[in-house]
C-alpha cells in the first residue's frame, strides 16, 4: 500500500488529485481484474500449490483421516448394535442426524447460489472463488446425504426409498415429505456435480497442459479433450447459463423441501408456514459464511492474496450481513407469531427454548447469528481484515448448527401432552458422527486442492480481458465491456 | 471438423487481434468458415472473429428433457399411486401440493442432466481422434484451426505467418487411413454415448423382469425365523401345572377339564375319522407308534395301545392331545373339544379291543 | 354374511375414565398378548420405555393433589397423521377395519410417524428385544416378534379380530356383538375398557357411546378423528 493510505481519510489526496500513475497503481493494487498479468504467471501461481505438497499436508491428511475414519466405524457400530447407542429416546426421536442434514445442506445451498447467481447477476468478484464455493456445494450434500442413512433404524433398507420397479411391486411413498426430500437431495447432488464438473472442464485442460506425471493424467480425463474452441467456449457459456438458471430453481425448492420435513407434521413448534423461506434464508447464510472461511484459509496458506484481495473478502462480508439480516427477519417472523398467540403447546415451546433447558443453545445463536454480524459487518475495516471474518463466520456457522440442533431437539421434546416432554443428551456416537462429518468435508478440500486447479482461471482471465482502466477527465475509472 | 480436408494446420498468435486478422486473411482466401475454428484460453465476444455464431441446439434439449422429467413425474405420482393403492391419512389417491413438488425436481432433474449430456456430446467428447494442438493455448496464445486441402496448404500458411503466427503446426490428414482413422475413433466415441443410455435402459428392463417376470431373488430376512413358538412346532416346554390359558378349558392334571362326552360309538366313529386324519401318521394305524413319519421323531410316538397311555385317565389323554408333549404338537388350533373327546373316545377303545383296527 | 372376514367394522374402544384405578394390568396383558420387549431399567431411565397401551399420570390441584389416569394407546385416528409421512408406505389406513395399520417388514426406521403422531404412542425398537430363554415358549405366534430399527404400537389386537372373523367364518355366521376382545379389554379389572364394532348397535361400545354426555376424544381439534372414545364425568359423577 502507498503512503497515502496510511493516512487518515481526510488527510488523503482525493483520486483526482494524483497523477495518471498513481491512480493505475492504485487500482492495479485494488482489484484482481485490471492487474492483469501475463498468462503464464497466473498458470504458474495457480499450479504451484496445486503441485507442491507441504509440510503440513501429510499430519493434516492424517488427522483429518483419523476422524472420517471414526466417523464410518461408529456408524459401522451403531448398524451392528442398532439406534439404541444414540441418545434418542421415545420422545425426541429425531436429533442430531437430522441436524447435521439439515446443516450440512444449508451450507451447500450458498454454494452454488455464489457461482449461479452471481453469474447470472454479472458480479465479478465471483471469479476466482466460484470452483471453492462449488466444491464445498458437492461435498457438503455428499456428507449431508450420508446422515439420513445413518439415522435409519434399518439402514441396509434404504434402497426401498428410491422409485424403481421391484419385486414387491410397491412404490414408495410421494405423499411423504421424506421422499421429496430424497428427490431433491439426489437432484441437487446430480446437478451440483455436473454445475461443477462443466466449469472445471478448461481448468482441467490448462492443468493437463502444463503439469506432469499422475496429475496430468488425471486431468487429462477430466478435460475430456477441451481444446477451446470459439464453439466449445460457446457451448460451454449456454451450457453453464442454463444450468445457472436450473440451479437457481432447484436450490431454493431443496432447502425448502427440507423444511417441509417438519412443517408437514402438526408438531407444535414445527408447524410454520414460515419454515420454507426462513431455512433457504438459514441455509445461503451458513453457506456465505463457509464460503468466506474456505476463501481465507485458502487465501492464506496459498499465498493467493493476488486473487483472493480485499474486494473479494468485502463482497462476500457485504453479502454475509445481507443474509444475516434476511436470517433475523424469517427469525423474527417465527418467533413473534407464537409468542404474540399464546397458545398453550407453542407457549410452551418457546419457552423451553428461551428459558428451559434450550437456553444455552439459544441465547449463543442469538448472539452468534444476529448481534455480532449485526454489529460488526457495517464496517469495511471489519469486513476487509481476515482474522474478524474468520471469527465471525466460525461463529456463525455455530449459531446456525444450533439453530438446526434447536428446531430438530429442542421443539420436538415438547409434545402435545404434557406427559410427553422430554429431554434429549447427545452421546458419544452422535457426537464423533457430526465431527467426522466436518473433518470429511475440510479432507475433500485438502485432497482436492492437490488435484486440480482451485480459481478458476479461465474466469479470471476473461475478466481480466473485459475489464480495463478508462480514461476520464483527469481520472481512471474501471469499465467493463459488455 | 467435417468438410473435405487433407492437412489441420494451427497457428498460435500473441493477441487476440492478430488471430482476428489471421481469420479474415484465410476467408479472403476463400477458405469456408466451417474448416476454421478460432482457439482462446478464455471465452471471448464471439463477435470478435469474423467468423458465423456457432449453432447449439441446447435450447431444444432443455425443453425435451424437461419434458420428459415432466412425464417421469406425472409416472411416479399417478402412475405408482394407481398401481397399488394404498389408503394414507385420508389423503386422495394423487395429492395436489405434493405432486406439484416431485413433478417440479424431476422436471428440473432430467432437463439439466440432459443439457450436461448435449453438452458434452457437442463439445465433441471424449475424442478419440487426433487433434493438433499446443500448451500456450491454455497461457494467453491465441490459435487459429484450419483445415486444408493440398492446394490451399501453401497460401494459407503464407496468411497466418504474415498475420504474425508465432508458430505453425501441422497434421497429416491426407489418404485412406488418417481418415479411417478419424472415423473410427468418432464411432468409438459416440458408441460410447449410446452404449450408456442402452445400459441405462437395460437396467431398468433387467429391474422390470425381475419385478414383473419370473426371476426371484430369494435373500434371507430378520423376522423370517421367530423366536416364539409357531403352531405345531416343538418342542415345546410342558406347561406347569395350574397354568391358565388364554382361551379353551382349564387343564389341571388329574381332573376333567370340559364335560366330556359319552363314550358312544358315534363318537367313536367319528374319533376314528379324526384318527386318520390327525394321528395316523405318527401314530400309526392302530396306534402303535409305527406310523410312516414315526422314525423322524425322538422319542419315537407313543404306542397309543400300550399300557401307559391304557393307565392315563381320559382328562390326561384330553389334555395331552390339546396342549401336545415334548415333540408331540399342540392340536388345539386343528380341533374343537368336542372333536378332541371323540379322539379321547378312539384312544380309549384301542387298548380295550387291541386287535380291532379303527 | 356368509363370510365374516369380508364384513367392514368400525372398530372402537371406549375408556372409562371415572373407572380407572390406573392398575396397569391392561400394560401387563398387552406385553403378553403382542410380545412387546421388557426394556430394561437403563432404558426406562433414558425414556424409552416401551408400553403399547400407557397410563399416563397427571397431578391435579396443589398438594394434597389428585391423580388422573389417562390409559394412551394408539388412537387408530381415521384421518392419521402418521400415515402419509412414512416413506416407505409401512403405515397405511385398512380400509375394511378401519384401523391403522404398521407393517413391520416394510418398516425402515425413519421414525417421521411417531413425529407426527400427537398422542405419541408409536414406539421405536432401539435394540432388539431380548427374551431369555423360557421366555420365549410364552411368546405370542400369533404376533411377530420385531427386532431393532422398526417401529411398532398398538393394533387393537388385530391378530384376536382375525381369529374370530375366521372362526365365524368357518362356522358361517357374523360375528357377533362383543366376540372380540383384546387383550387389555380381557384384563381390565372394572371393565373401564370397552371394545367393539360401533357401527353393530347390540355391542357394548355402541350402548355405552349412545346420547351419552361423558364421551369426549382426546385432542379432538387436530381433525385426527381418533378411534377411541373416553368418558369422563368429573366430579358430578364420580365421588373420590
Amino acid at each position: 500500500m502507498s503512503d497515502s493510505d496510511i493516512r487518515a481519510p481526510q488527510q488523503r489526496p482525493s483520486l483526482g488529485e494524483m497523477g495518471l500513475d498513481q491512480q493505475a497503481q492504485l487500482e492495479r493494487e485494488r482489484h484482481l481484474l485490471v492487474d492483469a498479468r501475463p498468462g503464464r504467471e497466473l498458470n504458474a501461481m495457480v499450479l504451484e500449490p496445486m503441485m507442491r505438497i507441504g509440510r503440513a499436508f501429510w499430519p493434516a491428511v492424517g488427522v483429518l483421516g483419523f476422524l472420517v475414519l471414526t466417523w464410518w466405524v461408529t456408524w459401522g457400530f451403531q448398524m451392528w448394535w442398532n439406534v439404541g447407542i444414540t441418545g434418542l429416546n421415545r420422545v425426541v426421536m429425531w436429533s442430531l442426524y437430522i441436524a447435521n442434514y439439515v446443516y450440512l445442506i444449508g451450507i451447500a445451498e450458498a454454494g452454488t447460489f455464489i457461482a449461479a447467481a452471481l453469474r447470472l447477476l454479472d458480479i465479478d468478484w465471483r471469479r476466482p472463488i466460484s470452483r471453492i464455493a462449488e466444491l464445498l456445494t458437492v461435498f457438503c450434500i455428499f456428507a449431508s446425504a450420508l446422515f439420513p442413512l445413518a439415522h435409519l433404524g434399518r439402514t441396509w433398507k434404504f434402497y426401498w426409498l428410491l422409485p424403481y420397479p421391484n419385486e414387491r411391486q410397491l412404490w414408495p411413498n410421494f405423499h411423504s415429505a421424506l421422499i421429496w426430500d430424497l428427490t431433491a437431495t439426489l437432484s441437487y447432488l446430480a446437478t451440483s456435480t455436473l454445475f461443477f464438473y462443466i466449469d472445471l472442464i478448461p481448468d482441467a485442460a490448462l492443468a493437463r497442459d502444463h503439469v506432469h506425471g499422475w496429475r496430468r493424467t488425471l486431468n487429462s480425463w477430466l478435460a475430456l479433450g477441451w481444446r477451446g474452441t470459439e464453439r466449445q467456449w460457446r457451448l460451454l457459456k449456454v451450457a453453464q447459463l442454463i444450468f445457472s438458471i436450473g440451479i437457481l430453481l432447484i436450490m431454493p425448492s431443496v432447502h425448502t423441501v427440507v423444511s417441509y420435513d417438519f412443517a408437514m407434521t402438526i408438531q407444535p413448534g414445527w408447524h410454520s408456514t414460515v419454515f420454507g423461506p426462513y431455512f433457504v434464508a438459514g441455509a445461503i447464510y451458513s453457506g456465505v459464511a463457509a464460503i468466506i472461511i474456505a476463501a481465507i484459509l485458502f487465501q492464506r496458506l496459498n499465498h493467493w492474496s493476488y486473487f483472493i484481495r480485499d474486494e473479494h473478502l468485502n463482497g462476500l462480508g457485504i453479502f454475509l450481513l445481507l443474509t444475516s439480516l434476511v436470517w433475523d427477519y424469517f427469525f423474527f417472523q417465527d418467533f413473534i407469531v407464537p409468542w404474540y398467540g399464546q397458545v398453550p403447546t407453542e407457549k410452551q415451546v418457546l419457552l423451553t427454548m428461551m428459558a428451559g433447558h434450550g437456553q444455552l443453545a439459544f441465547w449463543l445463536m442469538i448472539t452468534a447469528n444476529a448481534i455480532i454480524p449485526f454489529f460488526t459487518l457495517w464496517w469495511r475495516r471489519v469486513r476487509t481484515s481476515w482474522p474478524a471474518m474468520l471469527a465471525i463466520s466460525i461463529l456463525i456457522q455455530l449459531g446456525l448448527l444450533l439453530e438446526r440442533y434447536i428446531i430438530v431437539t429442542i421443539d420436538l421434546g415438547v409434545r402435545e401432552l404434557p406427559f410427553n416432554w422430554g429431554l434429549y443428551q447427545p452421546r458419544a456416537a452422535e457426537l464423533i458422527m457430526s465431527t467426522g462429518a466436518v473433518a470429511f468435508i475440510v479432507l475433500g478440500f485438502v485432497v482436492f486442492s492437490k488435484l486440480i486447479p482451485f480459481v478458476v482461471l479461465y474466469e479470471v482471465k476473461e475478466g481480466q480481458f473485459l475489464v480495463q482502466l478508462k480514461r476520464i477527465g483527469k481520472g481512471l475509472i474501471r469499465s467493463k465491456m459488455e | 471438423m467435417r468438410g473435405f480436408h487433407d492437412y489441420l494446420v494451427l497457428g498460435v498468435f500473441a493477441d487476440l487481434g492478430r488471430a482476428a486478422d489471421a481469420v479474415a486473411a484465410l476467408r479472403q482466401l476463400g477458405i469456408p468458415e466451417e474448416r476454421i475454428r478460432a482457439l482462446s484460453p478464455f471465452p471471448v465476444p464471439t463477435r470478435a472473429y469474423p467468423l458465423p455464431r456457432p449453432r447449439d441446439r441446447l435450447a431444444l434439449v432443455t425443453a425435451v428433457g424437461a419434458a420428459i422429467g415432466f412425464l417421469l413425474g406425472i409416472f411416479l405420482m399417478v402412475g405408482t399411486a394407481n398401481l397399488y393403492p394404498l389408503d394414507v391419512g385420508g389423503q386422495p389417491l394423487v395429492p395436489g401440493p405434493p405432486s406439484i413438488v416431485i413433478l417440479y425436481e424431476y422436471t428440473l432433474l432430467v432437463m439439466l442432466t440432459a443439457v450436461f449430456f448435449a453438452f458434452a456430446l457437442g463439445i465433441r467428447t471424449p475424442a478419440y481422434w487426433a487433434q493438433v494442438y499446443d500448451r500456450r493455448l491454455s497461457e494467453d496464445g491465441f490459435g487459429v484451426l484450419v483445415g486444408l486441402t493440398s492446394r490451399e496448404l501453401e497460401p494459407a500458411e503464407r496468411a497466418l505467418r504474415a498475420s504474425g503466427a508465432l508458430s505453425l503446426r501441422r497434421l497429416d490428414e491426407a489418404g485412406l487411413r488418417p481418415q479411417l482413422r478419424r472415423w473410427l475413433g468418432r464411432q468409438i466415441s459416440y458408441g460410447l454415448w449410446v452404449s450408456a443410455v442402452v445400459g441405462g435402459v437395460l437396467a431398468i428392463a433387467i429391474l422390470c423382469v425381475f419385478a414383473y417376470g419370473g426371476l426371484q431373488w430369494i435373500y434371507p430376512d430378520q423376522m423370517v425365523t421367530q423366536q416364539s413358538v409357531g403352531y405345531q412346532e416343538g418342542p415345546r416346554l410342558a406347561a406347569p401345572t395350574a397354568a391358565v390359558p388364554i382361551q379353551g378349558p382349564v387343564l389341571i392334571s388329574g381332573q376333567p377339564a370340559t364335560e366330556p362326552l359319552p363314550g358312544t360309538a358315534a363318537s367313536r366313529e367319528r374319533g376314528a375319522n379324526l384318527f386318520r386324519n390327525h394321528c395316523y401318521l405318527c401314530h400309526g394305524n392302530e396306534g402303535h407308534g409305527n406310523g410312516p413319519l414315526a422314525g423322524y421323531y425322538s422319542p419315537p410316538p407313543a404306542d397309543l395301545a400300550g399300557p401307559v397311555v391304557a393307565g392315563l385317565p381320559p382328562s390326561e389323554v384330553f389334555r395331552v392331545i390339546r396342549l401336545g408333549r415334548g415333540v408331540m404338537p399342540s392340536l388345539a388350533e386343528s380341533l374343537t373339544a368336542g372333536e378332541t373327546w371323540d379322539l379321547v373316545t378312539l384312544v380309549k377303545s384301542l387298548t380295550q379291543s387291541p386287535a380291532r383296527t379303527p | 354374511m356368509a363370510d365374516a372376514t369380508q364384513a367392514e367394522h368400525k372398530w372402537t374402544m371406549v375408556v372409562d375414565l371415572d373407572k380407572c384405578t390406573g392398575c396397569q394390568a391392561c400394560v401387563v396383558a398387552c406385553h403378553a398378548e403382542n410380545n412387546v420387549p421388557i426394556r430394561n431399567k437403563s432404558e426406562v431411565q433414558a425414556n424409552r420405555a416401551q408400553h403399547w397401551i400407557r397410563i399416563e399420570r397427571y397431578w391435579v390441584g396443589d398438594p394434597p393433589a389428585r391423580a388422573r389416569f389417562l390409559p394412551m394407546l394408539c388412537q387408530h385416528c381415521n384421518r392419521a397423521p402418521c400415515e402419509p409421512v412414512c416413506p416407505v408406505y409401512a403405515s397405511v389406513h385398512s380400509q375394511r377395519e378401519h384401523l391403522n395399520l404398521q407393517v413391520y417388514n416394510r418398516c425402515v426406521g425413519t421414525r417421521y410417524c411417531n413425529n407426527n403422531c400427537p398422542y405419541v404412542v408409536r414406539y421405536f425398537n432401539f435394540y432388539d428385544p431380548y427374551f431369555p430363554a423360557p421366555l420365549t415358549e410364552q411368546l405370542n405366534p400369533d404376533v411377530t416378534v420385531r427386532t431393532a430399527g422398526i417401529m411398532e404400537k398398538c393394533t387393537f389386537c388385530i391378530q384376536r379380530i382375525n381369529r374370530a372373523e375366521q372362526q365365524a367364518r368357518s362356522e358361517g355366521r357374523d360375528l357377533g356383538p362383543d366376540e372380540v376382545i383384546p387383550a387389555c379389554v380381557q384384563t381390565c379389572p372394572p371393565s373401564a375398557l370397552l371394545f367393539g364394532d360401533l357401527w353393530n348397535p347390540e355391542s357394548r361400545v355402541a350402548k355405552a357411546l349412545a346420547d351419552n354426555p361423558r364421551a369426549l376424544r382426546v385432542l379432538e381439534h387436530l381433525g385426527t378423528e381418533p378411534a377411541i372414545y373416553y368418558l369422563k364425568g368429573g366430579k358430578s359423577y364420580v365421588r373420590f
